[in-house]
């Protein structure tokens, strides 16, 4: 009996013990997104253009206009900023090979490359940068950094909680200093993470997102409110520059600008380097991406379907190939 | 800093003290030696008998019932003066089946604690282990032990970067399995020869929060433990008992696992030294 008594006893101190099994949200599949892109499977003819010509031209309109891609890769190209900084370099060839690095410049005659690993809490020691955040001793002129705990070649995800700028003028004074306000709407975004960079998908919502287009003449009135989701191509390294990217959006919801509201359920791409260049995903069938086709803006206007590429004028009505006008409507 | 190391003195000096003033009490009949009576407690399935008292340098156990022990290492109290904080440890060893030659045991514990950062932040630690562990008295002489335990560990911290508050937390779990053989040598020296392995460990992960400013963050990762998939050490030993004092000795190959810690450190810490040592009085 004292030995059942004594074995409860054991017991009741374990009983505490749990085990958190790791359980990341799975990024949606935007795979036949992809495929629908490289691979148009409709033959556009003058009925279809009839059809959907107008639903192009306003998509395309209120996404230029809008620009809602700058807000929401804006908070990527952030994210990103704060990895690069927080990861492990070293230099790859050269005569500082395997050394810690910040910038090419600390390699003669080789680069600085990431390691994967990140560090989080290191603390420059004397020098000029005494008490900044910093990830090696390069960061520290004259000094040493320390504290910082390195955690080897992490994968998992990041969900980041961006507080929107709001319709205030003011935040284009750069002495102004906004204290963000949430009634200004938020882009909640989820990233993953691998090898120190983010992943190719990334996904979550904007709440009622209030912000400013600004022009050369004025700053227009914008807002989103709907869900996201967008694929930045090849695994995203550490350091890669976002704004050269293809990056797919899809996106559905609501988007307000100057005043008026926008339904959006609409896949496109676009890079940020040449926001003019907007393709839009036009799809045709039920069940979805089962008859698509691509309407490129861009310098000019083009088509690409299952038979090729083709010059386009939604303004003319008219779609046209070297020979002269293909089809009209 | 001196008060810090005034009182870690201290505490040594009382751990010692207390060892070999259990040492150079006068002797009751013959309760140590390795006898049949009394058995091996480290890596077996025994436990000190009711009223019973184990002092040592690595740890502090009692006989509360003739099936249950309670066991506070000394380590985790001596290393977190050390850093400031001490850590609070205790295990519950349960031998709830001893027949003939067989002896079944169950042992439950905690060890927490708090360790401080140059930079004024905070590592919490909580770690619960789990053990069962069986005892086979083959002859007089030669003994088999095998045991198996499973430890949870968490951990968490905060700390301040510039307008950041960061919060973080940490979770591992991991099973070590271990086999040890006895041969009683004498009445006073033992020979042990003990396997340990980590067939499963959990990858860490991490939380943690960023806030502060805008963006905030919150961060999910999982971190590969590879250095610690399949750890083992294989450690000869001996273990020497005269009338109350005991000393265990052991030197081993590969990594060491952290007694009182219940942890492992991969090999190439120790350069693939993986030591064992108690010195302990038993009344």
């Amino acid at each position: 009996m004292k030995a059942f008594a004594s074995f409860l006893a054991v017991l009741a101190l374990a009983a505490p013990v749990s085990s958190c099994a790791p359980s990341f949200d799975t990024p949606p599949d935007l795979q036949p997104l992809i495929q629908a892109y490289e691979n148009p499977t409709a033959v556009v003819t003058s009925e279809i253009m009839a059809k959907v010509a107008d639903e192009i031209a306003k998509a395309a309109e209120e996404i230029q206009n809008s620009e809602i891609f700058e807000e929401i890769l804006q908070v990527i190209i952030d994210v990103q900023q704060e990895l690069d900084a927080a990861t492990v370099k070293t230099c790859d060839g050269g005569a500082m090979n395997g050394s810690d690095c910040s910038v090419d410049a600390d390699c003669p005659d080789g680069t600085c490359v990431s390691t994967g690993d990140i560090v989080v809490g290191g603390i420059c020691d004397g020098g000029a940068n005494e008490g900044d955040d910093c990830v090696a001793d390069t960061d520290c002129p004259d000094g040493t950094c320390g504290g910082g705990v390195v955690i080897p070649t992490p994968t998992g995800e990041i969900r980041v909680n961006y507080i929107c700028p709001g319709w205030d003028e003011r935040q284009f004074d750069p002495e102004y200093e906004a204290e963000p306000d949430p009634a200004n709407g938020t882009i909640t975004l989820t990233m993953t993470l691998d090898s120190g960079g983010i992943g190719r998908v990334v996904w979550g919502t904007a709440d009622n997102c209030l912000y400013l287009v600004p022009t050369g003449r004025e700053n227009f009135q914008a807002s989103y409110d709907g869900g996201v989701a967008l694929d930045l191509g090849d695994p995203e390294p550490s350091g890669q520059d976002i704004t050269k990217l293809i990056v797919t959006f899809l996106m559905e919801g609501d988007i307000g600008f100057d005043g008026g509201t926008y339904r959006i359920n609409q896949s496109f791409r676009v890079t940020l380097e040449n926001t003019a260049a907007l393709v839009i995903l036009v799809d045709l069938a039920d069940p979805a991406l089962s008859e698509t086709f691509n309407y490129i803006f861009g310098e000019t206007q083009a088509i690409r379907d299952a038979t090729g590429v083709f010059g386009c004028s939604l303004e003319e009505s008219r779609c046209f190939d070297e020979s002269g006008t293909l089809f009209s409507w | 800093m001196f008060r810090r190391i005034r009182n870690t003195l201290l505490l040594v000096t009382l751990l010692t003290g207390v060892t070999w003033a259990g040492m150079g009490l006068q002797p009751e009949p013959a309760r140590a030696y390795h006898t049949y009576e009394e058995r091996l407690l480290d890596t077996t399935a025994y436990s000190l008998k009711r009223r019973r008292v184990r002092l040592g340098l690595m740890q502090l156990s009692y006989g509360i019932l003739d099936q249950l022990q309670v066991t506070t290492y000394t380590m985790p109290w001596l290393l977190g003066m050390i850093f400031q904080d001490v850590a609070p440890n205790l295990e519950l060893k349960s031998t709830f089946y001893d027949r003939k030659r067989l002896a079944l045991s169950v042992s439950a514990g905690f060890l927490t604690g708090t360790i401080l950062q140059t930079d004024d932040s905070k590592v919490r630690y909580f770690l619960m282990p789990i053990a069962l562990a069986a005892s086979v008295r083959i002859n007089s002489d030669v003994s088999v032990h095998l045991g198996t335990r499973f430890t949870a560990v968490t951990g968490g911290a905060d700390a301040q970067s510039g307008g950041d508050q960061i919060e973080g937390a940490l979770v591992i779990d991991f099973i070590q399995l271990y086999g040890m053989a006895e041969w009683r040598l004498s009445r006073v020296v033992a020979f042990t020869f003990t396997l340990r392995w980590v067939p499963y460990i959990s990858d860490a992960i991490v939380n943690g929060s960023l806030s502060g400013t805008n963006p905030t963050a919150d961060i999910r990762l999982a971190v590969a433990t590879d250095d610690l998939k399949n750890a083992f050490a294989v450690v000869p030993g001996f273990v020497f008992s005269w009338e109350r004092a005991n000393i265990r000795l052991g030197v081993g190959y590969s990594s060491f696992f952290v007694d009182g810690f219940y942890l492992v450190l991969p090999g190439n810490v120790l350069h693939n030294v993986s030591p064992e040592f108690d010195v302990f009085v038993r009344f």
